[in-house]
């Protein structure tokens, strides 16, 4: 599984996920007795978290999609166990490993690595769904992933309501299962799909463009989503030659064919339309940030549903699947803040978000609320989950912790409100932590010398966008966000369930 | 004063019924507004109110807080007018933040 993963990942830009780990584990872990487990567990986390296999030297970007209930879908699947072949059960029956085993991983998440430092890859996804919550232990299981999420930041909590069904991976990336979907899922190894490519559009540009025109600005969104379009087009046209080249050609990987049709199946490939700086948008176009009236935020979610309708429109225009992602942006909201100050200024002085004299400038990631506004967490998860379902191919709440440590059961509560009484697809919890070079241990919060033995070596640690990284490598964009990020300390601690009951 | 809001889509097969009722409303003098998921508007509308399904009626105060709401079916329209009078109440009698009718 590792080193298939890292052949992948040297074909792909972005993420490998991996759907219901613990599930497929489960039929060979029969009879393991639990400290073998547990080193089994270890041993995934540590080759994922070791393989730097990918660009210059990175950790395989891996995601792991983990449930504690065996879902729906694969429930009465027939089971494949050692040797590769049917255990004559089902999926289903092997719900008891299925949970030793991704409590297991859980627990190694809690340690950490030699120095503490939480792993930041392979990412542990959990779904959590309506079975989840009829599902016997859910109760402690949560405890223990919301521990985790305290302590070390690892957990993302996918949210699967009704009847959704959907494999999460990348920072946000998700592949929502339609019916055939679920159809292949009698056969999981056919479920296999990709995103070929994220093109992102800067709208606040459109709106210097539009100089306040609401029809010009609807237009020249329509005029982006049109270029994106064919940006795809171009790209698809280009991989499927390379493609047609079969065994003899640079992919010759992804045209493998095992099972009836090439490994990369085309047809299920998506494309994604992303979108930077929505609320610059709003309040270049409105006067107002998103989260400062009803008006501005509502603006925001008619322009994110023309782009809906248009990506919808495109697929059926072209036959292709055109679905609107929240871009992570690691350096695209960084890049268009500073070409919009050299193209449009002095107007973009005022609007872009950072330190202009430092040269640490951004904007606001996707459809996210401006990050320093001190805003209850509850309500910018409930905000922020407006837009989610009109954003098919992922989108994430970010809870920038600081040095806060909340307890787990408050954690657990408001995880559970955010399912019942939101629409938001998924949060994660960020804690910020200081590792030392010299003495190999780590500490909570962003310091500039180790407590521990005084020294300066230190390395700062948080999450990026949609995963854990030093602070050192992070472009000045990101660093300027780093510095404006409103940190919810104390916000959760004994008030959870009262801030919870507030939604 | 309030209103009605009712949530479409062009392709729904109750959604002329839900028409039906807020058409009847508006002649009674009811302020209703309709919204088709297939435009930005009422899709942006369906967003801001966590719509998932049509038809969706839902009757809001001058706050736009949610009174009542029927989702995926049509009420009779003796249903949403009960809802109404609330709204038609005579001046000093108020709903408070928590939404309770005070007189």
């Amino acid at each position: 599984m590792v080193k298939f993963a890292a052949a992948l990942q040297s074909h792909f830009a972005g993420a490998i996920g991996w759907d219901a780990v613990n599930v497929f584990f489960a039929p060979y872990l029969e009879g393991m007795p639990d400290r073998e487990l547990r080193q089994l567990a270890q041993m995934l986390i540590f080759e994922f978290s070791q393989q730097a296999v990918a660009r210059g030297g990175q950790a395989i970007f891996t995601d792991l999609n983990l449930y504690w209930e065996v879902p729906k879908h694969f429930r009465d699947v027939e089971a494949i166990g050692p040797g590769g072949r049917p255990t004559g059960k089902t999926y289903g029956e092997y719900q008891a490993e299925a949970q030793r085993f991704v409590r297991a991983l859980f627990e190694v998440y809690m340690e950490g690595d030699g120095a503490g430092r939480p792993f930041f890859f392979p990412k542990p996804l959990v779904h959590i769904t309506e079975d989840f919550f009829k599902t016997p232990g859910h109760e402690e299981f949560l405890d223990l992933i919301c521990e985790v999420a305290s302590e070390k930041g690892n957990t993302y909590f996918v949210f699967d309501r009704g009847e959704t069904a959907k494999i999460s991976e990348c920072c946000r990336l998700s592949f929502k299962l339609d019916e055939s979907d679920l159809e292949d899922a009698r056969h999981p190894w056919k479920m296999r799909y990709c995103a070929l490519q994220n093109v992102t559009i800067n709208l606040p540009r459109i709106a210097y463009l539009s100089e306040g025109d609401t029809t010009r600005l609807f237009d020249n969104i329509t005029r982006f989503v049109e270029t994106a379009v064919e940006a795809h087009l171009q790209k698809r046209a280009f991989i499927e030659k390379l493609l047609s080249l079969g065994e003899r050609g640079p992919l010759a990987l992804l045209t493998m064919n095992q099972d009836g049709e090439p490994y990369l199946r085309m047809r299920r490939a998506t494309h994604l339309l992303g979108m930077v700086g929505l609320n610059e948008m709003v309040k270049i176009h409105t006067g107002r940030e998103m989260h400062e009236s009803k008006e501005a935020l509502k603006f925001g979610l008619k322009v994110i549903a023309h782009m809906k309708l248009l990506a919808d429109k495109m697929s059926k225009r072209h036959g292709m699947r055109f679905v609107l992602e929240q871009t992570p942006a690691e350096s695209t909201a960084y890049r268009f803040a500073r070409l919009d100050l050299r193209y449009h200024s002095p107007l973009a002085g005022h609007v872009v978000k950072g330190d202009i004299s430092r040269g640490e400038i951004y904007y606001t990631n996707s459809t996210h609320m401006n990050l320093s506004a001190p805003l209850n967490p509850i309500e910018r998860v409930r905000m922020e989950g407006l837009f989610h379902p009109l954003i098919e191919a992922g989108a994430l709440t970010h809870i920038w912790l600081g040095e806060a440590r909340p307890n787990a059961k408050s954690l657990a509560n408001f995880v559970k409100k955010v399912f019942r009484l939101t629409q938001n697809d998924q949060i994660a919890f960020s804690p910020e932590f200081t590792t030392c070079i010299e003495c190999a241990r780590t500490v909570r919060g962003l310091l500039e010398r180790c407590p521990y033995c005084g020294s300066e070596e230190v390395e700062g640690i948080t999450r990026i966008t949609g995963y854990f990284t030093k602070i050192s490598s992070w472009n000045k964009g990101k660093l300027g966000e780093l510095r404006d990020r409103f940190r919810n300390q104390g916000l959760f601690k004994e008030e959870g369930p009262e801030v919870a009951a507030a939604i | 004063m309030g209103r009605v809001k009712i949530f479409t889509t062009r392709r729904c097969p109750k959604c002329p019924q839900a028409h039906k009722v807020g058409e009847l409303l508006k002649e009674r003098g009811v302020k209703v507004e309709f919204f088709d998921l297939e435009t930005p508007d009422g899709l942006a509308e369906a967003a801001f109110y966590s719509v998932q399904s049509t038809p969706t009626i839902l009757v809001e105060d001058d706050h736009e807080r949610v009174l009542a709401h029927w989702i995926g079916w049509v009420p009779r329209p003796a249903e949403v007018e009960e809802v109404v009078q609330v709204l038609h109440r005579p001046r000093g009698m108020e709903i408070d933040a928590e939404g309770v009718l005070r007189v």
